[in-house]
């Protein structure tokens, strides 16, 4: 089952973003009801996001291994735009 | 506030990577800068418009930019909402100043339990009891709780506790299980220290900064500073209030004085200078408070401000304001974080309150004094052993915001026989003026040991300069007597030894801050009695260090009466064993329970910072009873600060008698509103704005008075 969370979260990042929002108050304790960062992060960084409200609301310190899983988050984020934008070239 | 800034930044990188350039420099470009206006626009609000710290920021201005309350519409102002926590019991105190995040109100319970409302109408969200259900015999007293990164900290007991600000359980990442143990990383054994902490500790970056109450008398905790990483708990450093060998300030002490002297700690609060990454931190006198022969030299850094860089806790420059001290002289209060005009620029700087009614200002970076301090020569000692500092500083400017000695024409003439009374007892004392050295005769110390300035703090206005201070002009008299023996060998000898400096020989004590004992059985059984000494309450230390056969002696002589002898020991003389004790923190009052002295007993006072001149002064508080008899505007004792805003308002509560919560204009000093509370609002009000309304709340505890303690939380709003 966690597994398959992790996964969800990896291909489907923004739906399960839409679920943690309108299903769990994750997103608002994670941004202390704040809406702009949310929609940013939706937007542009959706794993990173994710990642981010996990580690916050489970009150894991943002250093060490919690820093190297927000890292990957990023840089999968980049190539989720960088993928984009190779798409973008190419057409 | 790592935490706060982390996402933002991870955002950036992501928006600011070539890739996402490349998808789209236009978007890139749009959201950098919304982002950037939005996380400005956060700032500004918690600086301005809200109330997340302890005194409204972390300099500890207690100002406000709100303005939807002012001088034109104050009049009409109502009861918003009221929040019973339903926890008062006699002599009970509520003097927590709340803070409010994201729409939601923190704060603490007479029985010290955490709870969270609804700030727009008191509802509760969630409470946090850390007593678990064990009765509370006695009073807790707390003044504040700190939130960061969705966290709420605060200290019950020796326990420092992390809790989820939007559940109120506790954080099992922090610490053991969620709180640390404060008696630990002390350089003593841990099971025999008492350490807790009145005023909430104060976050920068990653660290958790915390103060400490410890005992006045020794044995003592020490009053070591102590920065923990915010998320784990861990500790990062600790700065020894009282050096150890080779530190700076080392040789101000006796040789072996860092391993039994106590006190020196910091448990009025203290201020960060987010932009210098210093802190400020008061301290209080060395323990045991009154006499000193095992502590001879000038104890750094006891009663000084100390500037401490707040990520490596190195001192960087210290100001002492009283040497030696032997009359309580803690520094009441964190600095304000100002800033000043001089010669035409402005100057940030730290104002310091002392209980001696003086007002210090030092320049932030090298701890200059903006105004010019004098040193002058005061009377040696005539107690035995006891060697007092020859000379003591006093700022020259502002004027003292109290009255500096008492004299015999000073003495109340309310009724002829209360001054004839307080006559016949002064002649009786010594008084003049600040830093006579207490005697066996007993001696005046004026402003008292509460002060003058006090725990409420200053409010400092940054549009004009002026701070606004809330002051008490009582006198109490300290005594010297000599100890029994130095191996106290019975149930009396013990209480008398360990009991007697604030509950008196005769048990009779000074209620309602230290409750009488006599017919403790009436209201108390053994077992209780057997609690509180091993656990301590409000100012009272824990006793555990004392052995079975001590603990059962002190029982039976307080609750029955019976003084039963101990077996001797062949103990080597302690240190901490000194010849003289004091009898009680005896108020100076007249037969009728009125100040010995002539008013104004309490007062509230604006000084103009730039110039160190009073823009006004007037007497603040009164007694109803008085009142009722025509004795009007005496002043009263008050306790809690005040808030000052940008609609031109002054809103204090404090004082302790006739309940009111006032709003005064900040200009002038004249009174524009006031209304009736349930109890005394001994607490300083937090100002917030939420939904489009500003809201004024303030905690009504009471509890020092004879009259019923309060509970409940009461905010104004227009209506």
């Amino acid at each position: 089952m966690p597994c398959l969370l992790v996964v969800l979260a990896l291909f489907f990042p923004r739906i399960v973003l839409l679920l943690m929002w309108f299903f769990t108050n994750y997103l608002q304790r994670a941004f202390h009801h704040e809406l702009l960062y949310p929609i940013l992060g939706f937007l542009f960084a959706p794993v990173t996001t994710i990642v981010y409200a996990w580690e916050v609301n489970n009150h894991m310190p943002l250093e060490g291994i919690n820093l190297i899983w927000l890292v990957i988050a990023v840089l999968i984020d980049f190539g989720g735009l960088g993928s984009g934008a190779r798409h973008g070239y190419k057409r | 506030m790592r935490q706060t800034l982390a996402f933002p930044l991870l955002l950036a990188a992501v928006i600011g990577s070539p890739l996402f350039g490349a998808q789209d420099p236009l978007g890139h470009y749009r959201a950098a800068r919304v982002s950037k206006r939005s996380f400005t626009h956060t700032a500004m609000q918690v600086q301005n418009r809200s109330w997340s710290t302890y005194g409204g920021g972390l300099d500890n201005t207690h100002y406000s930019a709100l303005t939807q309350v002012n001088r034109d519409n104050v009049a009409k102002l109502k009861v918003a909402w009221t929040y019973d926590t339903g926890d008062a019991f006699k002599g009970s105190e509520m003097e927590c100043n709340p803070i409010i995040v994201n729409g939601t109100l923190y704060a603490t319970t007479p029985k010290l339990k955490v709870i969270a409302l609804d700030a727009a109408t008191g509802a509760l969200k969630w409470t946090f009891d850390p007593n678990q259900g064990r009765p509370v015999l006695s009073k807790m007293r707390n003044r504040g709780v700190t939130y960061s990164d969705g966290r709420i900290f605060f200290v019950w007991r020796q326990y420092l506790y992390a809790l989820d600000a939007d559940t109120g359980k506790l954080i099992p990442a922090f610490g053991e299980d969620g709180h640390l143990d404060l008696r630990k990383d002390l350089g003593r054994d841990p099971a025999l220290q008492f350490i807790t902490d009145t005023s909430p500790p104060v976050v920068y970056k990653d660290l958790l900064i915390v103060g400490s109450l410890v005992n006045e008398s020794l044995p003592a905790a020490p009053g070591d500073l102590r920065a923990y990483d915010v998320h784990t708990g861990k500790l990062r450093w600790s700065f020894h209030t009282i050096p150890h060998p080779g530190e700076f300030g080392y040789n101000t002490w006796p040789p072996d004085a860092w391993q039994y002297i106590g006190g020196v700690n910091n448990w009025s609060g203290m201020s960060v200078d987010t932009k210098r990454g210093i802190i400020f931190v008061p301290t209080g006198s060395a323990s045991f408070d009154f006499y000193g022969s095992n502590r001879l030299g000038d104890d750094l850094f006891a009663n000084c401000l100390i500037a401490i860089n707040a990520e490596t806790g190195q001192r960087i420059w210290h100001y002492q304001t009283v040497h030696h001290d032997l009359w309580d002289r803690d520094l009441p209060t964190p600095p304000a974080l100002v800033s000043v005009q001089r010669d035409g620029k402005s100057v940030d700087a730290a104002a310091q309150l002392t209980k001696s009614g003086f007002v210090y200002l030092f320049e932030r970076e090298t701890g200059k004094p903006l105004f010019p301090i004098e040193t002058r020569r005061y009377p040696a000692s005539d107690a035995p052993g006891e060697v007092t500092s020859d000379t003591q500083p006093l700022p020259t400017k502002p004027a003292p915001f109290a009255r500096q000695a008492l004299t015999a024409d000073m003495l109340t003439d309310r009724t002829p026989e209360a001054h004839a009374a307080v006559l016949e007892r002064f002649r009786k004392v010594r008084s003049a003026g600040q830093f006579i050295p207490p005697s066996t005769d007993g001696t005046i110390v004026f402003p008292g040991f509460d002060g003058g300035g006090e725990w409420g703090g200053p409010a400092f206005d940054p549009t004009t300069g002026i701070l606004y201070v809330n002051s008490n002009e009582m006198a109490w008299i300290l005594r010297l007597v000599p100890r029994e023996s130095d191996q106290p060998r019975s149930g009396k000898a013990l209480y008398l030894n360990e009991c007697s400096s604030c509950h008196r020989p005769d048990m009779a004590g000074s209620p309602p801050e230290f409750p009488s004992l006599q017919h403790i059985s009436d209201k108390l059984d053994e077992g209780d009695v057997r609690s509180i000494l091993r656990q301590g309450a409000g100012r009272m230390p824990s006793f555990a260090r004392l052995s079975a056969a001590e603990m059962n002696a002190v029982v039976n002589y307080v609750v029955y009466g019976q003084d039963n002898a101990l077996a001797a020991t062949e103990d080597k003389p302690s240190p901490i064993e000194q010849r003289f004790r004091i009898d009680g923190y005896n108020k100076f009052l007249d037969p009728d329970g009125y100040p010995a002295v002539k008013p104004p007993w309490g007062m509230l006072s604006a000084i103009n910072l730039n110039t160190g001149e009073y823009v006004w002064k007037m007497p603040f508080g009164e007694y109803p009873a008085l009142a009722a008899q025509g004795m009007r505007n005496t002043g009263s004792e008050n306790y809690g600060g005040g808030v000052v805003t940008a609609g031109g308002l002054l809103f204090i509560a404090a004082t302790n008698y006739d309940k009111k919560m006032h709003a005064f204009d900040k200009a002038t000093g004249k009174l524009l509103w006031e209304a009736d509370l349930p109890a005394a609002g001994n607490a300083t009000p937090a100002v917030y704005e939420l939904n489009g309304k500003q809201y004024i709340v303030i905690a009504c505890g009471g509890g020092k008075t004879k009259d019923p303690s309060g509970s409940q939380y009461v905010a104004f709003a227009l209506p």
